[in-house]
């Protein structure tokens, strides 16, 4: 093990890079190729450094490379870092997804290349952060510190309707979150202290602890988004430019459910259970309702959209199943669908940059001209159905089983949502890649090119890793989770 | 207590001293020097930042120990040495950026430089009042320099309404207070603070007489505050007066009243703190909520910064009304923040020039952040640390304010408080989209000198590295706020 502070530095030095790329100056072309390279290279350092850290982790249980700078003494307020074995596979996934995203922009961002770097680098540092923070309050301004570059990323790079999905995004979580700061400065009052292994094993009162709950739960549950929460990712989705929906399906989604495992389920265990059945009773709705709606929907990136409030229906079924099949299920799944869902958009992506058009409607027929296409896209629609052998199967398995411990029904409605989710891909993949070549412009489409490819290859991999050897990931996160259910148990039963 | 002594003692007054002496020998300057009319007025603004200097300086050096002078009509403690600093300092920062606009308005009349420095005599008056009369003496120099100034621009029709509407409406309030302290008065027999907090309230013998008057005193204070419902003058006079006088109105006048209020509540009023809670905290919480929904549809800037300070003291009304340690440190911090905010978006306001005109539409900002950069980059961190956007000063501020409300056991207020918030979060946002979002219309590249573009620099860097050092200050400011509470 290291001395050195190295969250401190993966949360750093994306920052330093955007401060060096504003300092890039010249004509324009030799800005936009300085500043790619800057951009790119500074994630990818950030991308070694995080898998140092894989390597370098300990499975045992509780939070390790932590690091501590008192930031407000009065309150008991510190710079504190740490990560578990949850935590740490986040923050592996936030580095690996950026490069990708910075390479999916190589082209299709033409204007102000600039900012734009500037503000996927400023997002990498927030993402790090979030998922390293050790600190209530840290959390939370990292978490809300977030929606600032994501606000502008689909504002300035967005699609026609940009500015409208942009405040849609913003207003909505704003207003989710600041419940959450009342709950922080309750809980850190109540309790004396920020830090949030100190408020794992603080006992809040029951009344207490169903006031705070819902505080909590309305700031996650739009972040996640459950339904009824879920209106402004649609939106956001559509509006935003290919790489800001990898980052907001495959990050910041992953920050609500990562909020229900990180501060709902053990810091408030007697309202999470209390509070159990309207997250299940939630996510079936969220399953089933969002896939019939994917199923209608003419929009490729809106259907994705809301396959991914219906994917992440099982990530909070799996959380609030309290087991450990459960818990290892919903944390799976939010790795696989952080790539699927990215891999996804990406695919879209590089339709829209060739025929400038999302329409399902104006596709079809495309296999004969793009075949490594058609093959990659068919890898991620059978990771999204869930087809054993990839990532998707094995999350949706876990929670499967979770849920069947539960409650039967629960378990049917479940299942439920995979025949559609299934029905939704299928229908997809079959509108869009086959059929006779109807539209005219789709005969000058071209395939695949190498820097596309060495896109898709990485996460190709990470799927099938995922799906053929969980193990590998979830021995990191398996002692946490134990311990985060004993944990539970324990409480509950006193 | 009455010896001849404390009469002689006037060194606790050497800054007001100073500055009065100052001025009476600016104002046959200003009356009698010749030469280019141009000429003259720089000359005076430069004068006039000496004076202040030279204020801020005697301040600073002089003792900052807790006395009283003057028979207890004057008190200096740490607190009113921090607040008088903070004008100072703001009103210099102000003088400096007015430059540009005057030489652009051709606003060089020898007055205006000196009746900002009567009106901070003013102020530096109320800061040290420890009495009902000497504060209504520094409160009159100020407003009547303020009434002025507001309708310097003689040949606008909007100026002049502006002047004139914020003096009826400032003399109605003036009777208020003076109406208030005499009840006041003939209750107690006396004007002292330093004898009101001595029992000569009972807060077990509530009379209606005192509820009375205490409601006068506040809303008199809150009127000059702009809180909610007495706000109706302030986006008026905000737009009307001159942009470098807006500028003047937004920062300084408020910290003096603000500090003004922290004496008068905690110390004369400390012992009723049951009447004037209920009324400080709903007058508060109504302001944040006019502010921020005034502010929605505003279409130019110096009415929305009008609405924002109206929502801005809401949050430092919350603070002050739980009459605790930790609300005196939180609305100590937020007048600070707020003023380095706002310092910073009138230098931003000021500086936006096109052809020699002034620009104060929010519509006319689209698309600078492609011209201008730097400028748009500024504001837009201003904005969101307004906004109360982590990790900037503003979200600070008012995780405090909340924080302190929490404490007390207001759990309810600091959720309505904080829906404010994020409604007053859209009309700032909506900026940063017009200059962000939408396209530029016709490129200009503003032009400022470089003092200006210093001072926007140190705000943005003070509002956005404000995290890093919050621990020093927040403790300077208990340090500070246990001046009047131990």
């Amino acid at each position: 093990m290291t001395s050195w502070p190295i969250l401190s530095l993966m949360i750093f030095i994306p920052l330093f890079g955007a401060f060096f790329i504003s300092l890039i100056d010249g004509d324009e072309r030799t800005i936009i190729k300085n500043t790619k390279m800057v951009a790119m290279w500074t994630s990818l350092v950030v991308f070694i450094l995080a898998v140092f850290v894989w390597i370098n982790f300990p499975n045992s249980d509780g939070f390790h490379f932590i690091e501590e700078v008192s930031l407000f003494s009065a309150i008991g307020v510190s710079y504190r870092l740490g990560i578990d074995g949850i935590s740490m596979l986040f923050v592996v996934l936030s580095a690996f997804l950026v490069p990708i995203c910075i390479l999916a922009s190589w082209k299709s961002i033409k204007t102000r290349v600039k900012e734009y770097m500037i503000l996927f680098l400023l997002l990498e540092t927030l993402m790090i952060g979030t998922f390293c923070a050790l600190d209530l309050l840290l959390f939370y301004i990292f978490f809300e510190a977030l929606l600032i570059p994501m606000f502008l990323i689909i504002g300035i790079w967005g699609g026609p309707r940009r500015i409208y999905a942009a405040f849609k995004f913003f207003l909505y979580t704003l207003a989710g979150s600041v419940l959450f700061l009342i709950a922080i400065i309750i809980m850190g009052y109540t309790s004396g202290t920020f830090d949030i292994r100190e408020l794992i094993t603080y006992n809040f009162s029951y009344q207490l602890q169903l006031l705070l709950w819902p505080a909590l739960f309305a700031s996650f549950a739009v972040k996640t988004p459950m339904w009824p929460f879920h209106t402004w990712l649609p939106d956001a989705h559509v509006e935003a430019p290919t790489a800001g929906s990898v980052i907001l399906a495959g990050v910041l989604l992953k920050v609500g459910g990562y909020g229900f495992i990180r501060f709902s389920i053990p810091m408030l265990p007697n309202a999470s259970e209390f509070y159990a059945p309207l997250v299940f009773v939630l996510g079936v709705i969220a399953i089933i309702y969002a896939s019939l709606v994917a199923l209608m929907q003419t929009d490729m990136k809106k259907l994705i959209a809301y396959s991914s409030v219906a994917h992440m229906g099982y990530v909070t079924i799996g959380l609030f199943s309290f087991r450990q099949e459960g818990i290892d299920g919903a944390i799976i799944q939010m790795l696989s669908h952080g790539l699927v869902s990215a891999a996804l958009f990406l695919c879209i992506g590089v339709l829209y940059d060739r025929m400038h058009t999302r329409m399902i409607a104006d596709y079809g027929g495309i296999v004969s001209k793009m075949p490594k296409f058609a093959l990659i896209f068919m890898i991620f629609t059978l990771a999204s159905i869930g087809l054993p052998g990839t990532s998707g199967f094995v999350g949706e398995v876990l929670v499967l089983i979770a849920a069947y411990q539960v409650n039967g029904y629960l378990a049917f409605a479940t299942g439920l949502g995979m025949v559609l989710g299934a029905a939704y891909m299928l229908w997809l993949y079959k509108r869009v890649v086959f059929g006779e070549l109807e539209n005219i412009n789709l005969k000058e489409i071209s395939d695949l090119d190498k820097r596309e490819l060495v896109i898709f290859i990485p996460i190709i991999i990470g799927v099938f890793w995922l799906g053929i050897y969980p193990e590998s990931f979830s021995i990191e996160f398996r002692e946490s989770v134990l311990s985060l259910i004993n944990a539970f148990n324990n409480r509950i039963i006193n | 207590m009455n010896s001849i002594l404390n009469i002689l003692d006037i060194s606790i007054a050497f800054p007001e001293i100073f500055l009065s002496l100052w001025l009476l020998i600016l104002i046959p300057l200003g009356v009698y020097s010749g030469g280019s009319k141009l000429n003259r007025q720089s000359y005076f603004s430069i004068f006039s930042i000496f004076g202040l200097l030279g204020t801020l300086l005697i301040l600073l050096m002089g003792d900052h120990r807790a006395s009283l002078g003057f028979y207890d009509l004057v008190v200096t403690d740490r607190l009113v040495v921090y607040l008088k600093s903070l004008i100072l300092f703001s009103a210099i920062i102000v003088l400096i950026i007015s430059e540009k606009y005057r030489s652009i308005e051709n606003l060089y009349i020898f007055e205006y430089p000196l009746l900002i420095l009567f009106s901070i005599l003013g102020m530096l008056v109320m800061l040290s009042s420890n009495d009902f009369i000497t504060l209504y003496l520094g409160l009159e120099l100020q407003s009547l320099s303020l009434y002025v100034l507001a309708s310097t621009k003689k040949d606008s029709l909007k100026s002049s309404e502006a002047g004139l509407k914020y003096f009826i409406l400032g003399a109605l309030a003036s009777g208020f207070f003076l109406f208030g302290v005499s009840l006041l008065f003939g209750i107690t027999g006396t004007t002292s603070f330093t004898l009101l907090s001595f029992n000569y309230l009972n807060p077990n013998e509530i009379s209606l007489l005192l509820i009375f008057s205490v409601v006068l005193i506040i809303s008199s204070m809150a009127f000059k505050l702009s809180i909610a419902p007495f706000h109706m003058w302030t986006p008026d006079v905000y737009e009307g007066a001159p942009t470098s006088i807006t500028a003047f109105f937004a920062i300084v006048p408020k910290i003096a009243a603000i500090g003004v209020l922290m004496r008068i509540l905690y110390i004369a009023l400390g012992d009723v703190h049951t009447i004037w809670f209920q009324l400080v905290f709903a007058l508060g919480l109504l302001s944040i909520f006019v502010g921020a929904f005034g502010a929605l549809f505003q279409k130019n800037i110096k009415r929305l910064m009008a609405y924002s300070a109206i929502s801005n003291v809401g949050y430092i009304f919350l603070a002050l009304s739980l009459g605790s340690q930790l609300g005196l440190e939180a609305s100590l911090i937020y007048i600070t923040v707020y003023s380095i905010s706002a310092i910073g978006v009138f230098t931003f306001i000021l500086s936006m020039e096109k052809d020699k005109i002034m620009l104060d539409n929010i519509s006319s900002f689209a698309g600078l952040s492609k011209s201008n950069p730097f400028y748009s980059v500024c504001l837009a961190i201003l904005l969101l640390s307004m906004a109360g956007l982590p990790p900037l000063a503003g979200f600070i501020a008012k995780f405090y304010v909340f924080k302190a409300v929490v404490v007390s056991g207001y759990i309810w207020v600091a959720v309505i408080g904080i829906i404010g918030s994020v409604i007053s979060a859209y009309y700032y946002l909506n900026i940063i989209k017009v200059m962000y979002l939408e396209e530029l219309e016709e490129s200009f590249v503003i032009e400022s000198k470089a003092s200006m573009k210093i001072i926007l620099f140190l705000s943005t860097l003070f509002i956005l590295t404000f995290i890093v050092f919050a621990d020093s200050f927040i403790s300077f400011m208990t340090y500070i706020s246990r001046a009047i509470i131990l």
